[in-house]
C-alpha cells in the first residue's frame, strides 16, 4: 500500500505526538500504579509496572493515620477563598485599568508592571514581617493575603478587558445603567473566559504552593496539603507507596479541575492574540 | 421630539482643539446629517450631544434646557453606534429590554415596547436569537430597536451603515427614511457617505477641523455652497475648480481671466473684491458641456479618460487652467475618445466664484 506525502507526514506527526504523550503521562500512571501497591513492593528490583495485588491500603493509611482529609479540606478552603479573592480584586482592578478613565491610570499600571521583575521570594520576608506586625501569622488570612491580588492577574484581566468594545459600555451608560450594573450585567459575562483562566491559575497556584504556607503557618492543624505532605515524607521516607498515594490525592483534584475547565482556559489564554 | 441647539461648543483633547466654537440649531423632528472628512469632529460632536464627552465651553440646549452637566441617560437621547454595540450574551429581546429594565419598567410595559419595536423593524422572529446568530442588517435593526424602545426625544446615529455591504446600505437607507417618517422624531446622523447625506437629510451640517462650515438643506448646500471647502466636499464627482483673476466687473457679473489668458463671463458679483484679485471658479461636473468648436466661455481641453456608467458618462479632461483633471458628467453614452481635443463650455450662471480665503462671492440674481 502506498501513502501520499501528506498522509505520511500526518502519520509521522501522530506517532511523534503519541510518543511524547506516553512519555509525559508515564510518571502519572506509575504514581497511580505504585499508590495501589503493597508497602515495599515498589522498592523491588526491577520496579514493577503494575501492582501484583492492587490495594487501597495506602489511601486508608493516609486518611486514617495521617489525617490527610483534614489537610485536604484546609487546602480546599484556602484555595477556594484565594480564588474568590483573586477574582474579586484582579477582575475589578483589571477592568478599571482597561476601561475606566482616572488620573494617573497608565502611570500606576506601568509601575505595577515593573514589580513583575521582583522575584516572589524576595518579597516573602518583608511580607512575613508585615503580617507578624498586624498579627496575621499562623492564620489562613495570612496565607490568603499574597494571593488576593497580583500584577499578573490584573495584567491578564486588563488585556482581555481591552477587547471589550467601549461602545458597548457606553451604550449601557446611555441606557441609564450604573457603573456597578454595567460591570455586573455587561462586563462580567464578557469576561467569562478570562475569569475561568484566572480562577484556574489561582486555584492551582495556591493548591500547589508550599513555601508561603510553610512560612506563615505554624499550627500543624492548619497545614495545607503540600506542607502536610512534606512533613509526612520526613516521617515516612521509605514508604514510597504511601507517598505516591498522597501525591495522587494532591494532584487528582487539580487535574480534574484543569481538564473540566480546559476549554475555557485555553480560549482565555488565546484571546487577544488572535483577532476575531 | 425636541429642538437641539449648540452654542459655541468647544472641546479639547490633550491640547488639540477638536471642536471649536460649534453653533447649530436643529429643529423639532428634523433629520440632520453631519458630514465632513475624517478628523473633522463629526463623531465627537455627536458624542458631546449624547453626553459621552464633556465640553470645555459652550451650551447644549435641548428644548431650551442646558444639558451640558446632565448624565447621558437623563438627556432623553438614544444612540446607535457604528459597531452596533449589542450585548453579546443577551438575546435580541434582552438587548431591547435592557434599558427599560434599568428604568424600572414593569414586565408588561417592557414586553409591549419590545414587541412594538420588533414589529416596526421586522425583528419579531429573531427575538430569541443572540447577536452572533444575526446578519449585519439584523444586528443593525436590533441596535435601532434598542434605541426606539426607550422613546427618546432625539436619536443619534454614528455611521450606522458603514459596516454593511452596498446593497444592504441602500435597503437600510430606505429603512431610516421610513423610520423618520413614522417616528417623526429629531434625528442626528453622522456619515461620510454623500448619498446617505443627500437623500436622508432635512439639514446637512458640514464640519471641518471641529468647525461648522455650513448648515442647511441639502439642495441649498449643493447649489449655494458658502465656501470652497463645502463646494468641493458636497457632490460626487466633486466640483471642478479653475484659478484666475478678476479682470472686469460688468452688468452681467464679472469677467475672470484664467491662467493662459482665456476670459470667462461669470454671473457673480465682486462685492468688496478688487479688480485683479485672485479667485477660483467652481463648476459642477454636470454643468460643464463639451463642444468641438470655439465659442465664448469655452476653454480648451484634452480628453484624458472616460468612464461609461450606463446612464451617464464621466469624461476626465486636462486643461491648461487647472492643476488637476477636470471631470464632466455627460448624459448617456457620450461619444468621445481619450486624447481628443475638445472645448468645454462653462455656463455663466452655473459658475461659483471663491475669493482667496475660499469664501463664495454672491451670485447675480436670476434675470
Amino acid at each position: 500500500m502506498r501513502f501520499s506525502a501528506p498522509t505520511r507526514t500526518g502519520a509521522a506527526a501522530t506517532i511523534g505526538l503519541f510518543t511524547i504523550a506516553v512519555i509525559a503521562l508515564f510518571p502519572l500512571f506509575w504514581m497511580l500504579s505504585v499508590s495501589l501497591m503493597l508497602p515495599g513492593e515498589a522498592s523491588n528490583f526491577p520496579p514493577p509496572l503494575l501492582p501484583k495485588y492492587p490495594t487501597l491500603t495506602n489511601y486508608r493509611a493516609l486518611f486514617e493515620q495521617a489525617h490527610i482529609g483534614r489537610y485536604f479540606i484546609n487546602s480546599l478552603i484556602v484555595s477556594s477563598f484565594a480564588t474568590v479573592l483573586s477574582l474579586s480584586f484582579n477582575v475589578t482592578a483589571g477592568y478599571a485599568f482597561a476601561k475606566l478613565d482616572f488620573k494617573g491610570r497608565d502611570l500606576v499600571f506601568r509601575l505595577m508592571l515593573a514589580t513583575l521583575v521582583i522575584p516572589a521570594q524576595v518579597a516573602m520576608i518583608p511580607l512575613f514581617l508585615m503580617l507578624k506586625t498586624i498579627g496575621l501569622v499562623n492564620t489562613w488570612i495570612g496565607v490568603l493575603i499574597p494571593f488576593a491580588a497580583g500584577t499578573f492577574g490584573i495584567f491578564l484581566v486588563r488585556q482581555y478587558a481591552l477587547s471589550i468594545p467601549t461602545e458597548m459600555i457606553e451604550a449601557a451608560r446611555m441606557e441609564g445603567a450604573s457603573e456597578l450594573r454595567i460591570f455586573r450585567s455587561i462586563v462580567l459575562p464578557s469576561l467569562t473566559p478570562v475569569l475561568v483562566t484566572l480562577g484556574t491559575f489561582t486555584f492551582l497556584a495556591v493548591w500547589n504552593d508550599f513555601f508561603w504556607p510553610l512560612i506563615v503557618l505554624t499550627d500543624e492543624h492548619k497545614y495545607t496539603l503540600p506542607v502536610a505532605l512534606a512533613a509526612l515524607s520526613r516521617q515516612h521516607v521509605q514508604d514510597v507507596e504511601l507517598m505516591m498515594a498522597s501525591a495522587v490525592v494532591t494532584i487528582a483534584p487539580v487535574l480534574v479541575l484543569f481538564i473540566a475547565l480546559q476549554r475555557f482556559y485555553i480560549r482565555g489564554l488565546l484571546i487577544g492574540s488572535v483577532k476575531g | 421630539m425636541a429642538k437641539l441647539s449648540l452654542k459655541n461648543v468647544s472641546k479639547t483633547f490633550s491640547e488639540t482643539e477638536v471642536i471649536s466654537g460649534a453653533s447649530l440649531d436643529i429643529t423639532d423632528g428634523e433629520f440632520a446629517v453631519f458630514v465632513g472628512p475624517s478628523g473633522s469632529g463629526k463623531s465627537t460632536l455627536l458624542r458631546i450631544i449624547a453626553g459621552l464627552e464633556e465640553i470645555d465651553d459652550g451650551e447644549i440646549l435641548i428644548d431650551g434646557v442646558d444639558v451640558a452637566g446632565i448624565a447621558p441617560a437623563q438627556r432623553g437621547i438614544a444612540m446607535v453606534f457604528q459597531s452596533y454595540a449589542l450585548y453579546p450574551h443577551m438575546t435580541v429581546y434582552e438587548n431591547l429590554a435592557f434599558g427599560l429594565k434599568i428604568a424600572g419598567a414593569s414586565r408588561d410595559e417592557i414586553e409591549l415596547a419590545v414587541k412594538s419595536a420588533a414589529e416596526t423593524l421586522g425583528l419579531v422572529d429573531l427575538l430569541d436569537r443572540r447577536p452572533r446568530e444575526l446578519s449585519g442588517g439584523e444586528r443593525q435593526r436590533t441596535a435601532i430597536g434598542r434605541a426606539i424602545v426607550r422613546k427618546p426625544r432625539i436619536f443619534l446615529f454614528d455611521e450606522p451603515l458603514s459596516n454593511l455591504d452596498a446593497a444592504l446600505r441602500l435597503k437600510m437607507r430606505h429603512e431610516f427614511a421610513r423610520l423618520h417618517d413614522e417616528l417623526n422624531t429629531t434625528m442626528i446622523y453622522v456619515t461620510h457617505d454623500q448619498a446617505e447625506a443627500m437623500t436622508l437629510a432635512d439639514r446637512i451640517v458640514v464640519l471641518r477641523n471641529g468647525r461648522v462650515e455650513q448648515s442647511g438643506p441639502p439642495q441649498d448646500l449643493y447649489e449655494r455652497p458658502a465656501n470652497r471647502f463645502v463646494a468641493g466636499f458636497i457632490g460626487s464627482p466633486a466640483m471642478n475648480f479653475f484659478d484666475g483673476t478678476i479682470s472686469e466687473a460688468n452688468s452681467a457679473g464679472m469677467l475672470v481671466q484664467l491662467k493662459g489668458g482665456t476670459k470667462l463671463q461669470i454671473a457673480a458679483m465682486c462685492d468688496g473684491i478688487a479688480i485683479g484679485a485672485n479667485v477660483a471658479i467652481g463648476i459642477r461636473p454636470e454643468h460643464l458641456a463639451i463642444g468641438r468648436e470655439a465659442k465664448p466661455n469655452m476653454v480648451d481641453a484634452v480628453v484624458d479618460l472616460t468612464e461609461q456608467l450606463g446612464s451617464r458618462t464621466l469624461i476626465y479632461v486636462r486643461t491648461p487652467h487647472a492643476a488637476n483633471l477636470s471631470v464632466i458628467e455627460a448624459p448617456g453614452n457620450f461619444p468621445v475618445r481619450s486624447g481628443e481635443a475638445v472645448q468645454i463650455y462653462l455656463p455663466p450662471d452655473k459658475c461659483h466664484v471663491f475669493d482667496v480665503d475660499g469664501f463664495a462671492l454672491p451670485r447675480c440674481p436670476a434675470p
